[in-house]
């Protein structure tokens, strides 16, 4: 659906984007992330259409980005764009639901009903400059619920939330994730393991990584434990004794985690065994996660 | 082009300009201007200029011709408003319509627009609103000011209608390549105080650097062109061949500009 050939950006002498080659298939939910100055926001804004690339070309289903056969099937939420901060939130969202071919009556209604998504359909007839921070940023994702659209893209969409608020943009992304493939840019890691199938990792203005976030943090070949305390001196030992067990790290600066590597295939009989294990030792853990974390690989990845 | 986008910006950008702290600020303070001006030209003062005295004076002021058309011929309170309205319309006009897509290019809102319409919707929209917005103050001011001469002035009120129009169309003709000034220095400044800014110091120095030159190298002269005040002297004369070639230099001009900050807005980083 979208497809990047040999993107490339500068901003004067600084290159941004770095010959970049990328290809997002329908379907799966993907991150897009890397460290500042990777390129993330750069590549994110060129694949929107709000910067024109030096050189390559971009394509959203064939079209060049804001091609007139995508107005109103592609939805973005922009990191740092702001509303008409005097302007009711609500006449804004009516203004873009018409431009997306709603009549009059039914843009308002479509206004009342994204905002009741975001939960913010007591601050309607309130202008962004009355607004906190979040409740702008939450306006500012309604937006890019109006209508249908196919694909919808957004930038650092939980950034500025507080937990409580969060979770809920979360969860509708989550909920709504089979009706529309999602792009998202972001530093949260935790977010788009939770949001995303596929990750695309930059570093430097290229891509380091685009692969499935299963394989990548081999969630069916990997099992990260972490202690009360730090490991015991024999918990390296009594892990890589464990039937199926490739290979065992302890990590941390105070030794609390263990990370052990085995076969995918005996995937049930090496969890067993560790909590066996764990026990018998008596190891006390607090968390036990499946594979890697996806940040301990992109650190990885972008070191 | 989607028509029905373009009406649906047109008109949200109306609304937000009265709406607006800086439209509401530009309509208060043009509309002081003119209530004051306008106040004055009821007590009858410009009928002055039709006497044999305010003839001479304002021969020296204008072309002589063009004097005996404005005071003589025609009602001399509207005149004098008709003067005053081509002189004011450059800066005020730079100054309401100054905020097209400077401001929204600068805070990066278009990024909400451009996945549903096009680029070329948005920015005729926003010139048709901004056009809108100051066609209608001055329209106002207009009947305003011919109301008053058909108090203040002798002449015949079908005399004072018939000229009133000829006034509106110079008006509203004159004011079209300033808004379209404005659609391009916003195009290309990304920021409405400083569009505004840029605007009014070209229109300043194009006109002072043009006056200059010309003493010392008479064909300096033409730079003037670059602006339209070079050719409103040919909406005050009563011939309709020159009022009709400066309504269609109005026009060029209009499309010059807005083909100019067409061609910015089209490919520049939003």
């Amino acid at each position: 659906m979208i497809e990047a050939r040999e993107l490339c950006k500068y901003f004067g002498a600084v290159r941004a984007l770095d010959g970049i080659n990328l290809t997002i298939e329908n379907g799966r939910p993907t991150g897009l992330v890397g460290p500042n100055g990777a390129g993330k926001t750069t590549l994110f804004s060129v694949l929107c259409g709000f910067l024109n690339p030096t050189s390559g070309e971009v394509r959203i289903a064939s079209h060049p980005p804001l091609a007139t056969a995508l107005h109103g099937n592609i939805a973005i939420l922009p990191q740092d764009a702001a509303l008409a901060p005097a302007v009711p939130v609500a006449r804004q969202l009516a203004f873009m639901a018409e431009l997306q071919g709603f009549n009059r009556a039914a843009a308002a209604k479509e206004a009342a009903r994204v905002l009741e998504l975001v939960n913010l359909s007591d601050s309607a007839q309130s202008t962004p400059d009355t607004l906190s921070h979040g409740m702008t940023k939450r306006a500012a994702i309604a937006q890019a619920f109006i209508g249908t659209p196919d694909l919808v893209l957004l930038d650092e969409p939980t950034a500025g939330l507080d937990p409580n608020t969060a979770a809920p943009i979360r969860e509708l992304i989550r909920t709504t994730a089979h009706e529309r493939k999602f792009v998202i840019s972001s530093h949260n890691l935790s977010d788009i393991e939770d949001l995303c199938a596929d990750v695309v990792i930059l570093k430097k203005g290229k891509v380091s990584e685009h692969s499935a976030i299963d394989s990548l943090v081999g969630r069916t070949s990997a099992l990260t434990i972490t202690l009360e305390r730090t490991a015991p001196a024999a918990a390296e030992d009594l892990c890589t004794s464990i039937d199926g067990v490739d290979k065992v790290e302890i990590l941390g600066r105070d030794r609390s985690q263990i990370r052990v590597f085995f076969d995918a295939s005996r995937e049930t009989d090496v969890h067993v065994g560790i909590l066996q294990t764990l026990k018998n030792a008596d190891i006390a853990f607090k968390e036990m996660s499946r594979g890697e974390s996806l940040e301990s690989r992109v650190r990885e990845i972008t070191r | 082009m989607n028509l029905q986008h373009v009406y649906v910006l047109a008109r949200y950008e109306l609304a937000k300009a009265v709406s607006s702290a800086r439209g509401v600020l530009f309509l208060v303070l043009y509309g002081v201007i003119w209530f004051w001006i306008l106040w004055k030209l009821s007590e009858g003062h410009a009928n002055m200029l039709a006497s044999p005295e305010g003839s001479a004076f304002a021969a020296w002021l204008l072309d002589p011709v063009v004097a005996k058309h404005l005071f003589h011929d025609n009602p001399p309170t509207l005149s004098a408003f008709f003067l005053l309205a081509l002189s004011l319309i450059p800066i005020f006009v730079l100054w309401g319509a100054g905020d097209q897509t400077a401001s929204d290019i600068g805070n990066k809102h278009l990024r909400f627009l451009i996945p549903r319409c096009g680029r070329f919707e948005i920015y005729l929209g926003r010139f048709i609103g901004a056009a809108i917005f100051i066609f209608a103050f001055h329209l106002v001011l207009v009947a305003a000011a011919t109301l008053i001469s058909s108090a203040a002035d002798s002449n015949g009120a079908a005399d004072v209608l018939g000229f009133g129009f000829h006034v509106a169309f110079a008006v509203l003709i004159y004011t079209l390549p300033y808004v379209a000034l404005m659609a391009l220095a916003g195009a290309l400044t990304g920021s409405a105080p400083v569009a505004v800014l840029t605007a009014i110091a070209a229109y300043a120095v194009i006109g002072i650097a043009a006056n200059l030159m010309a003493m010392n190298w008479p064909q300096a002269e033409w730079f003037g062109y670059l602006l339209p005040a070079a050719v409103k002297p040919q909406l005050l004369t009563g011939d309709s061949s020159a009022i009709f070639g400066a309504g269609l230099a109005m026009l060029v001009y209009t499309a010059v500009y807005f083909g100019a900050g067409w061609w910015v807005f089209r490919t520049r980083d939003i």
